[in-house]
């Protein structure tokens, strides 16, 4: 490690190294640029190319209402000769000429400077397609040579009215490009878990199970298309189930997601020999449910060897119910089970017998393991028959087939449970709605937490969770303000397949949750009747979002013309406008990965560094070594262009006909005097058969030959830039400067 | 008490002297700040150099908007996101790792104690923006908002940010067995 003094001597030395080769650089382009200037100005005047139309034209009527502007352009310190160039102005008529000291008064004119050719070194530039945002037009702009390269500027209007979206190219849609993936499931020996992934779906389980199936095969795709597409292998190995030796099926479970674009559930294709033996569940409720009993009393019956515990429970139990009553230290026979009364509360008290004595305290555990019909038979429940796949007839298989879609869990409707936890909180389920609520005590409270008090696995221990695949909508009650920490790592790692969340007006939580989100599945929220995205969602990081994206936009596009940004899911743009900062682009940030090209709408502008590096790291597409190409125009400022294309960003400079920006050279934002100086230039060393570039960048220099040919409609051939140009530039100014509205073309006179 | 921007005006008016002193105040800092965006000594080392090398040839205007700290760790940072643009894949080197010495020393120097020492081994392993928040709240004291300066974000999202960082680090001390309530 440097040492400070160390890193103070290597800072002096970069920086006077800099300040060396910068002034080098100045002095040998100031000298260069001045005598060629001169050399070309009096090169023409040689020739007689200048006439004097235009000093004709241009020299006012009425010297006292002249305005004259000075500025040296150009100094060569051996011939110390000056061109100076006044801009007069008359209140109704702009004229200008320009003067020299050693030709005064030489009245310039484009009539008969002849075509001019420059053999600049320019690569090709393919054909572009602008993008005007804010008018609904969309102008294509071709760049051909007019240079000995063969590039001339041509430009056509297409007025549409339609938005921006058909001139991005290729923006294309999301695409699917797994393949098919059969597994082949052997019975007997267990299935090896599969799992496919579709962002954010998570695990949906298959329970399959068989005593006498002889092939399994399940085949998954991401859509319908490649399903049918799939060619299914033949000579299936044929498994005996029933041959000597054979060890019964286990259970096993395929773990499947739902596809990307077309939802479509994977089919299970099943061969067996006997479907009477066949069995799959999807999403079985529960294979038991376990309600934790509470006990309130343990005695013994009078007279008898018979003990009993009364117990609280939230339904109606039966003794085949009774799984488990837990007392420490005994080992006890449940005899009998009797409803005492139901409270006012809903619970009802059980009295459960049993026949040892009861030398536990009134605190034992009781628990109630209510089993259900598992295993309903195939065709009856679970699945629902559907066509077979195209690729696949029962003809084509040597036994029964059966091809089946997924159905949604039968059971769902039947579930209706509820409980407590935490200090004071309550949930309920019903059917695919999970509520969560507060009682009265802990309601009173400014700032409810939802909070199971303890730590996060604490919350996937809550009988809620055997439910989750199911959980399609949760409620927070109104009286909730946030989640705890449990809560919230809870939600953002399950596996539920969320539509809606419905809460209070006082809750914050899903701001945060969607803020660093790592679950897409939080889409959810955006259709959620109290939030609209606008109101609030000001920033998502990109962990927010999955590779693939998803298939509808669950967001919504403010399509505000006065918003610092817009985003249009359809077109994968994002538009910028007004004045760049890092709130709004950090805003737009949120379809970091979403979109295609960046807009930065005309009058957009980026005054500071902070920003323009945001937005330098807006263009970066995801994770990829990839960059969005920036479509701006002129007014961004030419810093600003030139530092997003040092960074490897494609820059689009757009510009629409008799835009103030025409004849604005340097990009400055105003047509002046130094961009007549640049075109005088430009004429100047292009007429001596001199390399003359407006600007380092070359596509920019490109824009600037088109900026610079003020008499050239975009509609018309493009031609380089001559005299008259800088003469028409003059007279915008002088025009300008006089207060008066000048127009292309009223100065070009079309 | 931050008399970087009486320097820095020093340094304006044609005092070179005291962009050393700004230097000599700030190095380490800034430096260390870099490290956790880069998590690479020798990276964060070039980029504070070329952080100086800017304040010395470009002479941005300082408009005490806030601290002259904040306004040089941001600089900084935009160095460092420049740096992170241009080499997207860039990993870190076998030499970084033979140095974290390098790194543990300056932090011992610079951190004096014993718990942001441990804060620091943490940090390691976050996330790059975890790892910037946490060092600029916890290590260097920067205010939410300041933060939010230097990192171009809302205070808001600062506030998040760290929340999430501080759940992170948590995470991160519990596997080395060091339980912080105060996280």
């Amino acid at each position: 490690m440097k040492s400070y003094e160390e890193m103070a001597q290597n800072v002096f030395k970069r920086g006077d190294e800099y300040f060396r080769i910068r002034r080098k650089r100045s002095a040998r382009i100031k000298k260069g640029v001045s005598f060629m200037s001169i050399l070309g100005i009096f090169t023409l005047v040689g020739l007689g190319l200048l006439s004097s139309d235009n000093v004709n034209q241009v020299i006012p009527d009425d010297t006292s209402q002249i305005a004259i502007v000075e500025t040296e352009t150009a100094t060569d310190s051996s011939t110390t000769k000056t061109t100076d160039t006044h801009t007069q102005t008359n209140t109704t008529t702009a004229k200008s000429f320009v003067t020299s000291s050693t030709a005064p008064a030489t009245s310039v004119t484009s009539k008969t400077a002849p075509p001019l050719k420059t053999t600049a070194s320019r690569s090709n530039m393919t054909s572009m397609q602008k993008i005007i945002g804010n008018a609904n037009d969309v102008i294509t702009t071709e760049i051909t040579p007019a240079y000995t390269e063969t590039k001339t500027v041509t430009t056509t209007i297409n007025t549409t009215n339609t938005t921006t979206s058909s001139s991005i190219p290729n923006i294309g849609s999301i695409s699917t490009t797994k393949n098919c993936i059969i597994s082949k499931l052997a019975p007997g020996t267990g299935f090896d878990s599969i799992t496919y992934y579709r962002g954010f779906t998570e695990a949906h389980p298959i329970y399959l199970w068989s005593t006498e199936a002889t092939n399994f095969y399940a085949v998954t795709a991401e859509t319908y298309e490649e399903i049918n597409n799939f060619k299914l292998p033949s000579g299936a190995e044929r498994v005996d189930l029933s041959a000597p030796g054979r060890i019964a099926p286990s259970w096993s479970v395929i773990e499947q997601k739902y596809c990307l674009d077309e939802l479509t559930d994977p089919y299970i294709i099943v061969s067996c020999n006997n479907s009477e033996a066949l069995y799959l569940m999807e999403n079985v409720k529960a294979v038991y449910q376990l309600e934790q009993l509470i006990c309130t009393e343990a005695k013994t019956v009078e007279g008898s060897n018979m003990h009993y515990v009364t117990v609280l429970s939230s339904k109606d139990i039966s003794i085949t119910e009774i799984g488990n009553l837990s007392i420490p230290n005994e080992d006890i026979v449940i005899r009998d089970i009797q409803k005492i009364s139901e409270l006012e509360n809903g619970q009802k008290e059980y009295r459960i017998y049993f026949d040892k004595l009861l030398n536990a305290a009134i605190n034992c555990e009781a628990s109630v393991i209510r089993h259900f019909d598992i295993c309903q038979k195939l065709m009856e429940f679970d699945f629902i028959d559907t066509a077979y796949p195209s690729f696949m007839s029962p003809e084509d298989l040597p036994s029964i087939t059966y091809p089946l879609t997924l159905m949604n869990n039968p059971y769902l409707s039947d579930i209706n449970t509820s409980g407590t936890f935490g200090e004071g909180f309550s949930w309920s389920l019903s059917g695919d709605n999970l509520t969560f609520s507060a009682n009265e005590a802990v309601a009173g409270s400014n700032e409810v937490i939802l909070t199971t008090g303890s730590d996060e696995s604490a919350v996937a221990s809550m009988p809620w969770n055997r439910y989750r695949p199911h959980i399609k909508h949760i409620v927070f009650s109104d009286e909730i303000t946030s989640l705890g920490d449990d809560f919230d790592s809870y939600f953002m790692n399950t596996d539920m397949n969320l539509e809606t969340i419905t809460n209070g007006e006082r809750f914050d939580w899903l701001k945060n949750a969607v803020l660093y989100g790592e679950k897409l599945r939080f889409e959810a929220t955006f259709v959620a009747p109290k939030y609209s995205k606008t109101d609030w969602l000001t920033y998502l990081s990109d962990a927010a979002f999955v590779e693939k994206g998803i298939a509808e936009d669950p967001f919504i596009n403010p399509g505000n013309e006065s918003a610092a940004w817009e985003y249009s899911e359809q077109d994968r743009i994002v538009k910028l406008r007004g004045e760049l900062t890092n709130d709004s682009i950090n805003t737009a940030a949120m379809w970091y990965k979403r979109f295609d090209c960046l807009i930065l709408e005309k009058g957009t502008r980026c005054l500071n560094e902070s920003v323009m590096s945001d937005l330098i790291q807006l263009t970066v597409k995801g994770n990829k070594d990839e960059l969005v190409p920036v479509y701006c125009y002129p007014d961004f400022g030419y810093d600003n262009i030139n530092q997003l294309r040092s960074n490897g960003i494609t820059v689009i400079v757009m510009d629409e006909n008799n835009s103030p920006y025409k004849g604005d050279i340097n990009f400055d934002g105003t047509v002046d005097m130094d961009d007549a100086t640049s075109v005088l230039n430009y004429y100047a060393y292009t007429t001596a058969g001199l390399d003359y570039s407006f600007a380092e960048d070359e596509e920019l220099n490109k824009f600037a030959c088109y900026a610079a040919n003020t008499n050239t409609s975009i509609t018309r051939t493009y031609q380089n830039p001559n005299i008259s140009d800088a003469t028409n530039i003059l007279a915008y100014y002088a025009q300008e400067t006089a207060g008066l509205n000048p127009s292309w073309d009223s100065i070009t006179n079309k | 008490m931050d008399n970087g921007a009486e320097c820095y005006r020093k340094f304006l008016e044609g005092d070179n002297d005291s962009l050393t002193i700004i230097i000599r105040d700030y190095k380490d800092g800034l430096m260390l700040y870099l490290y956790r965006f880069t998590n690479d000594i020798f990276i964060a080392e070039d980029l504070t150099e070329d952080t100086f090398v800017k304040l010395y040839t470009k002479r941005p205007k300082f408009s005490a908007k806030s601290s002259f700290k904040t306004w040089l760790y941001a600089i900084g940072r935009n160095l460092a996101l420049d740096h992170r643009r241009k080499h997207p894949f860039l990993k870190i080197s076998l030499d970084a790792c033979r140095n974290m010495k390098d790194v543990t020393d300056i932090e011992a120097a610079y951190e004096k104690t014993e718990r942001n020492a441990q804060l620091s081994k943490a940090l390691y392993n976050l996330k790059s923006d975890y790892r910037q928040i946490l060092h600029l709240v916890y290590i260097e004291g920067f205010s939410i908002e300041e933060s939010g300066r230097i990192m171009g974000k809302s205070s808001k999202q600062i506030g998040n940010l760290l929340y999430r960082a501080k759940k992170s680090l948590r995470s991160e001390l519990e596997k080395e067995g060091i339980y912080n309530e105060k996280l």
